[in-house]
């Protein structure tokens, strides 16, 4: 911007000086300026004003002339010297006398005159005096002068046509024969006028080629026939002529050089001020997007901005910055979740930030608040890790990884050798107590030493290699990579979310041959992980219980990209705005129960759609090499299915804002506890009736339950039929099952599972001292709680509904 | 009629065929192999189930045609269609047959999509497999140019030519 306005300085100060010169008017400009009006007022017949005549030339000047001459000069150019400013030179060209002839005798103007009849080069002098009125007039110095001419030209008609009433003034002639003898007439009183002042130029040879090559290009002429002439360049009109040192060539130079400063700035400034509304741009996006991250977590966007800015310290982004001091502690702190959250949208490259979020990885959390914690924590580590990075930059980064962590591993080496010694020398010491051996001086004095140093190392190793990595600039992607598809040391989320950290730059440097390699790998985690079958293989949207629906919409949009880059999904805000509109309280449902997202491209594993009231899975945490490196533990995974939203969705429910919206009401009404599968059908159904009714771009026909109960109920449901829906659901749901024969057949299938346990810790090789806990109160109790629980409220729920409660759902079909 | 339901009634009885989503192209995020068996959009409004297989075609057409108000009174006229034919095939008057074929034209209304199953078995495929030669002539013609009429949708024609087609 700089550059700009000293730029535009430079060409204000070109226009004053050049303003400024033009305003100082001596006497010799004025005699300059009358020049010029002179001979402007010539082409419109009214130059007898600025010429010093004699009353009787007067007289006759004043007269209108009866014909018009069509005189007009051209090229004029006036120079009057400061030392003689009364003397004025002028250098002009006339028409020739042919064109002139013609245009009289037609009383019209020719175009292309020019080109026919040549133009009469004429220079000399006038002089400026003033008359006795005390006006200013101009007196020609010598006879051959335009303006002498231009008077010759005024007076035809009245004395110099031979044949009086020959020229028709209007142009029009009763036959060829008068306009010929009009043309003759005006020929001759023509070069009559022209002999008289200009001798030289009126010889009988030249007027008379002349005159035979304009007649012979007459016709082409006449088709540039204009009743008036044209506008001509006025005499003064011209800024070489009013200020003559612009043809300097010191002036030229210098204004070439200015010109190119002022494109220079122009340009320098247009960039700049490109990059400026970029950034605007990108600031308002930006803020947009931080406004929905706000509202996330339904904290007013000023706080969060204080907030960030209080707790972050140095953050560079503009709309974060805050408005006025504010003292730490007056505005609230945000949890890890939401600054994981917040860094996922937008990433920043704050080692602090980054190294907060590294220490919040745990493998395997336990609780699933912990879990989802880490998991965006991952995302966002991703996020910010890839922020500005080159993809020519990931090898080196790769390797200064990889050699940060061997240099970590010798110091575990290093510390598990001091450690070894020291639990070596305690037992020497143990030793010599027991045998009462007195010389233990010097080897308590190494224990010391040893202890000393072995705080040292563990002060050291408290930052394993990533923290240490991120705190020198080095970029671990290699460490998210194995995150990702590393099922056995972290949860499902995390990888989950390494992988939504990374796929973004994965995604957009894939074709590049540093990337491609880390993009293969987790593509295959990816795919592994969807195909094991443990039917347990989903992409979860896990959120905080106080989000919102534009938070909602944000996070859903970054877990279907994960589940399926190649897809194009709806608006995820539209459909969070269609759901929340026609299903109130949908988001309490979301929030409590995360939304799992399956891939039917797995559909030969129809264990996605089969319900079973729980998904049991046998876990082994090991270190690799399978069967044979050491095995860390062994565990149960539980997934209690009856609860909403436990089975699953289809992504491509995804693909229109509207499919997703009847499946998520069912889920709802199971969330608003009513665990009646008939009634929950039959409210479904309802439900669809009137939301396809509404949405006409919704497409009801791939929704199979409503196809088969609109043809098995009806358009408007039969309460007669309310057996036939009954009889539906127990064909695919099985018929209710009391209390204790539920519980009976749940303890019998324990007991074959824990069977099954036991048989495989008596036989497994590999570690056998590592075995899977049995499912009884000593064992894993929660596994155990989570198996009967699911087994007895599955087998309890009712399955039917009588023809009363069909009527009540059809007229209150909104679970209350 | 609105112009919402035309559209919907063309593409259900068959004069239109309906725009055929573009399939997904195999990519690297596609975890099925490439000699997938089970097409992708086949089931994904199922509530977790087991064996809930998609139901015919024309049901789903069916079902979507019968949430327009127009629905019930095109169903109406083609119940009402069907028990004229029926009784015209029982009173085996071929002329009738023949001018009421001619002024209702069968594509427009002999359709699962209006017409239940079981009455139309009733009412038309019982009562062809009783009624004369001429008569089941006059309808295999009429079930012809409804064959050649109709883009999708044609089985109960196709059905009938190959029950009777050699009537004549």
């Amino acid at each position: 911007m700089k550059h700009f306005a000293s730029a535009m300085i430079n060409a204000l100060l070109l226009l004053l000086f050049v303003i400024g010169t033009s305003c100082s008017r001596s006497e010799s400009e004025q005699n300059e300026d009358l020049a010029g009006q002179a001979f402007d007022a010539m082409a419109e017949g009214k130059a007898a004003q600025y010429l010093l005549l004699t009353e009787e030339e007067q007289a006759v000047a004043s007269r209108p002339p009866r014909y018009r001459s069509y005189f007009h000069v051209q090229d004029v150019q006036v120079h009057v010297s400061e030392s003689e400013p009364d003397t004025i030179h002028y250098e002009c060209t006339v028409p020739g006398p042919v064109g002139v002839a013609f245009c009289i005798a037609t009383a019209r103007y020719y175009l292309l005159n020019d080109q026919f009849s040549r133009r009469i080069p004429i220079s000399g002098y006038l002089r400026v005096i003033t008359d006795d009125d005390g006006r200013r007039c101009i007196v020609p110095t010598d006879k051959s002068n335009p303006f002498a001419l231009y008077l010759a030209l005024q007076r035809i008609g009245d004395n110099d046509f031979t044949v009086t009433g020959t020229v028709n003034p209007q142009g029009d002639y009763q036959s060829d024969s008068a306009f010929v003898a009009a043309l003759s007439a005006a020929t001759v009183a023509v070069s009559d006028a022209y002999g008289r002042i200009i001798p030289g130029w009126v010889e009988g040879d030249t007027l008379k080629s002349e005159l035979e090559n304009y007649v012979a290009n007459f016709g082409e002429i006449l088709r540039s026939a204009s009743p008036n002439l044209p506008p001509l360049p006025s005499a003064r009109s011209g800024l070489l002529n009013r200020w003559p040192w612009l043809k300097s060539k010191q002036f030229i130079f210098w204004a070439v050089v200015v010109a190119l400063l002022i494109i220079a700035g122009v340009v320098k400034g247009a960039y700049y001020l490109g990059v400026k509304i970029n950034n605007r741009v990108q600031e308002h996006r930006r803020a947009r997007q931080f406004s929905a991250y706000g509202s996330l977590f339904h904290i007013p966007q000023n706080t969060l901005t204080l907030a960030l800015s209080c707790t972050v310290g140095a953050f560079d982004w503009d709309v974060m910055q805050p408005k006025h001091n504010q003292h730490a502690g007056e505005t609230p702190d945000l949890g890890i979740l939401e600054k994981a959250i917040l860094f996922t949208f937008r990433p920043a490259v704050f080692r602090r930030e980054m190294v907060n979020l590294c220490r919040n990885l745990e493998k395997k959390p336990a609780d699933n608040a912990k879990a989802m914690s880490a998991g965006w924590c991952a995302c966002a580590l991703g996020r910010c890790l890839t922020r500005g990075l080159s993809p020519h930059k990931v090898q080196t980064h790769r390797k200064r990884f990889d050699r940060l962590q061997k240099r970590f591993q010798k110091e575990v080496d290093h510390y598990v050798a001091v450690r070894d010694e020291l639990v070596g020398l305690r037992q020497a010491n143990i030793q010599d107590l027991i045998s009462n051996t007195k010389d233990t001086k010097r080897r308590n004095s190494r224990i010391k030493k040893l202890q000393t140093k072995l705080q040292k190392l563990e002060k050291t190793l408290r930052d394993g290699p990533v923290v240490r990595a991120v705190r020198r600039g080095v970029r671990p992607i290699t460490y998210l990579e194995k995150m990702a598809c590393d099922m056995h040391s972290h949860s499902k989320f995390e990888q989950q979310g390494a992988m939504m950290g990374l796929l973004p730059f994965l995604i957009k440097h894939s074709r590049h041959k540093q990337v491609s390699p880390v993009l293969e790998n987790v593509v295959k985690a990816r795919n592994e992980m969807i195909s094991s079958d443990s039917e347990m293989s989903f992409f979860e949207v896990r959120v905080p219980t106080y989000c919102t629906k534009e938070g909602y919409g944000v996070a859903l949009g970054e877990v279907l990209r994960c589940a399926n880059p190649s897809m194009t999904f709806a608006d995820t805000n539209q459909i969070m705005e269609l759901a929340t509109a026609e299903i109130p309280g949908v988001l309490s449902l979301l929030t409590h129960y995360p939304l799992r997202i399956i891939d039917p491209g797995n559909r030969e594993k129809e264990g996605f759609y089969k319900f079973t009231p729980f998904r049991h899975a046998l876990w082994t945490q090991y270190v690799p090499p399978k069967d044979e490196g050491q095995v860390i533990r062994r565990y149960h995974e539980v997934l209690d299915m009856t609860l909403p939203n436990s089975t699953g969705l289809n992504l491509r429910l995804f693909t229109s804002p509207y499919d997703v919206i009847p499946v998520l009401f069912h889920e709802y009404c199971h969330h608003m506890e009513d665990n009646n599968e008939a009634s929950v059908f039959l409210r479904t159904h309802m439900f669809c009736q009137y939301f396809y009714r509404k949405y006409r771009a919704a497409d009801p026909k791939k929704n199979f339950a409503f196809v088969y109960l609109q043809n098995l109920l009806g358009t408007t449901p039969d309460p007669e039929k309310y057996d036939k829906l009954n009889n539906l659901i127990l064909t695919y749901y099985g018929e209710q099952e009391p209390e204790h024969v539920a519980e009976k057949k749940t303890d019998l299938m324990v007991d074959e599972m824990n069977k099954q346990i036991l048989m495989f810790n008596q036989t497994n090789r590999w570690c056998p001292d590592k075995t899977f806990p049995l499912l009884t109160n000593e064992g894993d109790k929660t596994s155990l709680d989570t198996i009967r629980s699911a087994s007895i409220r599955a087998a309890t729920a009712p399955r039917r509904i009588t023809q009363q409660e069909f009527n009540e759902r059809l007229e209150n079909w909104r679970p209350q | 009629m609105t112009p919402g339901y035309e559209q919907a009634r063309r593409i259900a009885l068959g004069l239109t065929r309906a725009p055929v989503a573009a399939n997904d192209s195999e990519n690297m995020w596609e975890v099925m192999p490439s000699n997938r068996t089970v097409p992708l959009l086949e089931t994904p409004f199922q509530f977790f189930v087991r064996d809930f297989a998609a139901p015919p075609e024309v049901l789903a057409q069916r079902a979507a045609l019968s949430l327009f108000d127009e629905y019930e009174a095109d169903r109406n006229r083609a119940v009402n269609f069907l028990l004229r034919l029926s009784s015209l095939l029982h009173s085996r008057t071929v002329e009738s047959i023949e001018t009421m074929l001619m002024e209702t034209p069968v594509w427009d209304w002999l359709s699962y999509v209006f017409l239940d199953e079981q009455d139309l078995n009733e009412q038309l495929i019982n009562e062809l497999a009783k009624t004369d030669g001429p008569c089941r002539r006059a309808v295999c013609n009429a079930a012809k140019s409804a064959m050649e009429r109709l883009e999708a949708h044609r089985e109960l024609f196709a059905q009938i030519l190959a029950q009777y087609g050699d009537a004549q």
